[in-house]
């Protein structure tokens, strides 16, 4: 075990209540804004106080409220990206790496520092100052400043928040190696669902302040347990459900669904993938008149009215979509692995 | 003229108001700056107000240090730490600073006066009536002043360079010294300069305190008093002017370091 958290928190009518285990993996905390990811790795980091609980990393008790132990930060190994890569606007990019270099002699901090430079490919650059450089550059400064202190953990929040779109897939890419080539754990705050699939190892969603379980990424996005999880990985039909012997029913389609997935009497929810609907199929048929059609850059999106009073969204090729011939009526099925029943 | 929200007398109205205010204010510049600087040749020969302007320099210079020597730390503990009483306190620094100077002339000459002052002046510092009064004058009624401004340079900076600083492993003292006290220098320098020149012109809680003795606790606003008593208009005129060039002086260089950094208002 590489890093334990259990805490609470409550500001104003905001509870968090947070509890994960992370081990030597890229693990993602995964929620909406506002779930309350960036609280959680202040809390670990020190910059905030947690009401109660307890979180360790390794061997060292970081906090732990009952036995009045509250490690400030300079003390807890910690490394910490913020989302605007806070760089001191009045040193160069050397100072600031040797503002990250802990311990040794002055020549061991320096050889560090060099080290750094050459591998976040920073030469030429030593002597500017944060505000003459591009937001990548800034992101690769902040990295470099933050290993430069050799930390036992990483903590990043959404890295790529402050960049154009056409420059974070490159970052992207840079930053995963630099995660993988990193010796202890790594936490990953995002809403962004794609970010956290391609770079992280393991999920934990957050949703109102409250954790799900840890889950592997797979997992998360084949069958999603909760209601906050469904939604952040990107489920767009989502319908109260009742367990019946005969399946999920579900008021909002009107429509009873078999599902292969286990059900519990916590099941109140079934959720279906937009894309995950066919057109062809024995079980699960869904009769739905065609609402509304809407292009997509790549897809299209079909608004469906069905047999309940609410809407399922079906998401397909353009060119399956134009084969079609614009049909008035569209009877979808949906295989019972791909009925997703979901606990609150 | 012309006005963003276009005609209507509004505006017009407005103008000549401010016409009035800038007359107002503008005269009795022009009055000391053109009738001061013609007797200000003569009256720089004289001992009495080259010892009033040595002085008030002096006696500036010393306060402003003790002051920030005291204003930046109580800055420091206002913004960054979270404790019992802090509002109150607050609240009795910023009190200090709407009530007249007169009355803290007063009151301090009452705590001078006591026991206590009087073992002060025993033990070989004493105040009342002494230079080192108006040291303390200026001190007192400039601290709530100078918190005021540090506090506003302290919050202009980035807390979250300071919680980097600590997660990269630096103590409370080395992010204040390498971080926060860089982040607010260009305010911080604006600051020393403006309660500089309050100093200078303090007049009311130093005639309380010291009174205004002839070439001995005579500073430049104490000399403008002496001479209007005994009806030598030349004299105060010169002193006025000396006192008017200063400030223009200081203001200017508060304003140049003001723009550079992130300096809130000068009406703080």
């Amino acid at each position: 075990m590489v890093l334990s958290v259990d805490i609470e928190k409550t500001l104003g009518d905001f509870h968090l209540r947070v509890r994960f285990e992370a081990e030597r993996e890229i693990m993602a905390l995964l929620g909406p804004s506002g779930c309350g990811k960036s609280m959680t790795l202040k809390c670990i980091a020190g910059i905030q106080r947690p009401d109660r609980g307890r979180i360790v990393l390794g061997e060292r008790v970081l906090f732990d409220s009952e036995a009045g132990i509250n490690l400030p930060p300079q003390k807890r190994h910690v490394g910490y990206l913020f989302q605007q890569y806070a760089l001191f606007p009045n040193m160069t990019v050397e100072q600031n790496i040797l503002a990250g270099a802990r311990g040794g002699t002055r020549q061991e901090r320096r050889a560090t520092v060099a080290e750094m430079v050459r591998t976040f490919r920073l030469e030429g650059l030593e002597k500017l100052r944060p505000s003459q450089l591009s937001g990548g550059q800034q992101q690769r400064v902040a990295l470099a400043r933050i290993l430069a202190g050799q930390p036992e953990l990483l903590l990043l929040d959404e890295p790529f928040s402050a960049l154009d779109e056409h420059l974070k897939w490159q970052l992207e890419l840079e930053l995963s190696d630099t995660l993988k080539a990193f010796p202890g754990g790594v936490l990953f705050v995002s809403h962004s669902r794609d970010e956290v699939y391609r770079l992280c190892d393991t999920v934990c969603v957050l949703t109102e302040g409250k954790s799900d379980p840890k889950e592997t990424i797979k997992e998360l996005f084949a069958a999603p347990a909760t209601l906050g999880a469904a939604l952040i990985s990107g489920c767009k039909n989502i319908s109260p459900a009742e367990v019946r012997p005969e399946g999920l029913f579900c008021p909002d389609w009107g429509v009873t669904l078999r599902t292969a997935q286990p059900v519990s009497d916590r099941t109140r929810y079934a959720g279906i993938r937009a894309h995950y609907f066919t057109l062809e199929g024995e079980v699960n048929s869904i009769p739905c008149r065609v609402s509304r059609v809407i292009d997509n850059v790549f897809s299209t999106v079909v608004m469906l009215s069905t047999p309940g009073p609410g809407l399922l969204r079906l998401e397909l090729d353009k060119d399956r979509w134009a084969a079609l011939g614009e049909p008035r009526e569209l009877t979808l099925y949906i295989a019972p692995e791909d009925v997703m029943p979901l606990t609150e | 003229m012309r006005n963003r929200s276009g005609g209507g007398w509004f505006p017009l109205f407005c103008a000549l108001l401010a016409l009035t205010a800038l007359g107002l204010v503008g005269s009795n510049v022009a009055v000391i700056a053109v009738r001061g600087f013609h007797s200000l040749p003569a009256c720089l020969t004289q001992p009495e107000v080259r010892f009033a302007l040595g002085l008030s320099v002096k006696s500036a210079c010393i306060s402003t240090a003790l002051c920030f020597l005291l204003a930046i730390p109580t800055a420091y503990t206002l913004t960054r730490s979270v404790f019992p009483g802090r509002r109150a306190a607050e609240i009795v620094l910023e009190l200090t600073m709407s009530l007249p100077y007169i009355v803290l002339g007063l009151s301090m000459l009452i705590l001078f006066s006591s026991p206590a002052g009087k073992w002060l002046k025993e033990a070989g510092f004493p105040v009342v009536f002494h230079q080192n009064g108006v040291i303390l004058a200026q001190l007192i009624v400039n601290l709530p002043f100078a918190v005021r401004l540090c506090s506003a340079a302290f919050q202009g900076a980035d807390r979250k360079l300071e919680c980097v600083a600590g997660l990269l492993g630096a103590s409370p003292a080395q992010q204040f010294l390498t971080v926060l006290l860089p982040l607010s220098r260009n305010a911080l320098i604006s600051a020393v300069i403006l309660v500089w020149s309050r100093a200078l012109g303090e007049f009311g809680a130093t005639l309380m305190l010291v009174g205004v003795t002839r070439m001995k606790t005579e500073t430049l606003p104490g000399s403008i008093y002496l001479a209007v008593s005994t009806n030598n208009l030349d004299a105060a005129l010169a002193s006025a002017f000396l006192l008017l060039v200063i400030s223009a002086l200081s203001l200017t260089a508060a304003n140049l370091l003001g723009r550079t950094g992130k300096q809130r208002s000068r009406y703080v």
